[in-house]
């Protein structure tokens, strides 16, 4: 054998941030670390110090512009649990629309942008065709349909938030501005296409798993703990408790988000700017947990809503539970579109959310800590915020998706190279003639 | 390209210009003047914080005492948060030519606030968060302290 090699992806593309990926190998070919370096620091719980909180949902969203949403609405909710308010309860409809919006457009660019292309075009064809302008042009109905998903998920979020990336109207005690009727209807006519498009996307994923079952279930399994919202046992991304499960599939804490550091701890590595979470009363790295999408489909008994459920048993029926293949967090992706088109169906026929009732006219600061807890489209999201007397925040802290799919990422980037450069695992898959050639 | 970040249209402008070789030259305007709000003149009495009370909708929040940045920031966006009865924070930047959109804005302030001096200085305790909100790192105000920290060091 040759000497130690090192094997380094710099820059990780199909990612929101700055990462790098970092394999070393010994001399005798085995993998000796798998590291994922998160390579930026973003200090804004250290910037956030000295402002006023209910200003807090302006600046937090700037953490990410896939998915400000979440931030936005974890940031107003810690404030409103430190100053202990309860928003009207149409500002909360109109909020859970915002971020089922969001949900819908990210999953969709997620499936279609980010993974689609290595599935269609195939995971070893050339890294310059492996991208959506490709299956915008082979497949143009699938492409037109894709953009449209996303284009209707953006310009929903805008029509509540101002803009889609970096939303600006939910204060503490509510929101600022209504939801019109005019855009209601507007929205609520696309709605059947909508429909359409996600049983479409559904049928098209399941062909896609059906021909890369070999991958799915050979490729990247490795056994966790999960995080994910329910709202009693219900698949829940605004607000609800938090449930951990163990890699058996036993529930082993269900918690108040404000709760979470009974459960949430960090491990600083030495090799990326993130923090790792894991779980506490197990320790790093055997308490290592992942979120997200088929984590949070891991950890509920259900779905909320009829499609969704019987796409969510389906993928159960096939691959069991709790599901510890990697793959499958696009099926989950999958099943939780189908809820968010739904949820975005429900809310939109709901006469309160057009109501002009969505804010407080009486909102007093107080000094205490909150927290604000949703479920962003790559896992739980965690928000606390401690304000002195005027409203003005003295501490923050906050466990973004990130932090809760570093420790897992790592972990199964540390299993995919034992099985690529150990066992050449990937050579022996058996893989389907794509469907893009 | 200002903006945080900028709006498609702004980057479809900016795009098509860099492609067919035109000039893409920022706009004189503000946003105050792509906002539809009724105006009149500013006698500002007292400021309120965003969470306070309601927003008229169809009145300047500036006007009713909401710390609005439009007169201060460069109108590209469309005036995307006064649309939705919200202040704006400047995300922007400065309206062209003026380099420290902070010191612009506080010494409009001085113009329109009839308020006392502290009492003005009271209702921001925050002026980075509330005068600076993207644009501090820019501002002539964070190199002058930044070159301070130097001297003290040294
Ligand atoms: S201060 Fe704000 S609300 Fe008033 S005109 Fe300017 S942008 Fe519009
Ligand atoms: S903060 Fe001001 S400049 Fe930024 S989007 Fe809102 S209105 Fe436009």
């Amino acid at each position: 054998m040759t000497g130690e090699k090192t094997v380094k992806i710099s820059p990780v593309t199909r990612l929101e941030g700055h990462g790098d990926i970092t394999i070393k190998l010994g001399k005798d070919g085995k993998v000796k670390d798998a590291q994922f370096n998160i390579t930026s620091t973003r200090f804004f719980e250290k910037f956030l110090e000295g402002r006023f909180a209910e200003e807090a949902p302006r600046f937090a969203p700037r953490i990410c512009g896939i998915c400000p949403e979440p931030h936005h609405l974890a940031s107003v909710k810690a404030v409103e649990d430190a100053w202990g308010i309860t928003p009207p309860a149409a500002a909360v409809k109109v909020r859970r629309l915002l971020i089922n919006a969001k949900q819908l457009s990210s999953h969709a660019l997620h499936f279609f942008a980010l993974a689609a292309p290595d599935f269609l075009v195939g995971p070893f064809a050339e890294p310059a065709k492996r991208n959506l302008v490709t299956i915008v042009k082979a497949m143009p109905d699938v492409g037109k349909m894709a953009l449209q998903m996303m284009q209707f998920g953006q310009e929903l979020a805008a029509a509540i938030g101002g803009t889609a990336i970096h939303p600006v109207t939910a204060i503490p005690g509510g929101m600022l501005n209504p939801f019109s009727e005019e855009n209601r209807d507007k929205f609520l006519k696309q709605i059947a296409d909508i429909r359409q498009w996600t049983a479409d996307t559904l049928t098209l994923a399941k062909k896609v798993f059906d021909d890369y079952w070999d991958t799915i279930t050979k490729l990247g399994v490795v056994q966790t703990y999960y995080i994910g919202t329910h709202n009693n046992g219900a698949h829940e991304i605004y607000d609800g408790s938090i449930r951990v499960m163990d890699p058996e599939g036993s529930v082993v804490a269900d918690i108040k988000p404000k709760d979470y550091r009974k459960c949430f701890a960090e491990y600083v590595p030495e090799h990326s700017y993130a923090t790792h979470v894991y779980y506490k009363p197990v320790g790093y790295p055997d308490g290592v947990w992942r979120a997200g999408t088929l984590a949070r489909t891991n950890v509920v008994d259900k779905m909320a809503t009829p499609l969704a459920q019987e796409a969510f048993e389906e993928m159960r029926n096939r691959l069991g539970h709790p599901i510890h293949a990697t793959f499958a967090y696009h099926w989950a992706r999958i099943v939780e579109l189908v809820q968010a088109m739904e949820e975005l169906e429900i809310l939109l026929k709901d006469p309160q959310i057009v109501s002009k009732d969505i804010k407080l006219s009486v909102v007093q600061p107080k000094k205490g800590d909150g927290v604000g807890c949703v479920e962003a489209p790559r896992g739980t999201l965690i928000h606390h915020y401690w304000t002195d007397e005027q409203g003005i925040i003295t501490k923050a802290n906050m466990i973004v998706a990130t932090n809760n799919n570093v420790g897992g990422i790592e972990k199964t980037l540390m299993e995919v190279a034992k099985q690529v450069f150990e066992q050449r695992a990937h050579q022996k898959l058996k893989l389907p003639k794509p469907m893009i050639g | 390209m200002p903006g945080c970040p900028p709006t498609s249209k702004n980057l479809l402008d900016a795009l098509t210009a860099l492609i067919s070789g035109k000039p893409f030259d920022l706009p004189e305007k503000s946003v105050c003047d792509q906002c539809s709000k009724v105006k009149q003149d500013k006698h500002i009495k007292e400021f309120h914080r965003t969470h306070e009370g309601h927003i008229d909708p169809s009145k300047c929040l500036l006007d009713q005492g909401y710390l609005c940045l439009g007169f201060a920031t460069i109108g590209l966006c469309g005036a995307i948060c006064p649309n939705v009865n919200t202040p704006c924070k400047g995300c922007f930047g400065p309206v062209i030519r003026v380099r420290d959109h902070g010191a612009k804005i506080i010494s409009a302030l001085g113009a329109v606030a009839e308020m006392e001096p502290d009492k003005l200085r009271e209702s921001f305790p925050d002026p980075i968060g509330s005068f600076y909100f993207t644009d501090y790192a820019a501002s002539y105000l964070s190199r002058i302290r930044a070159e301070t920290r130097r001297k003290k060091k040294k």
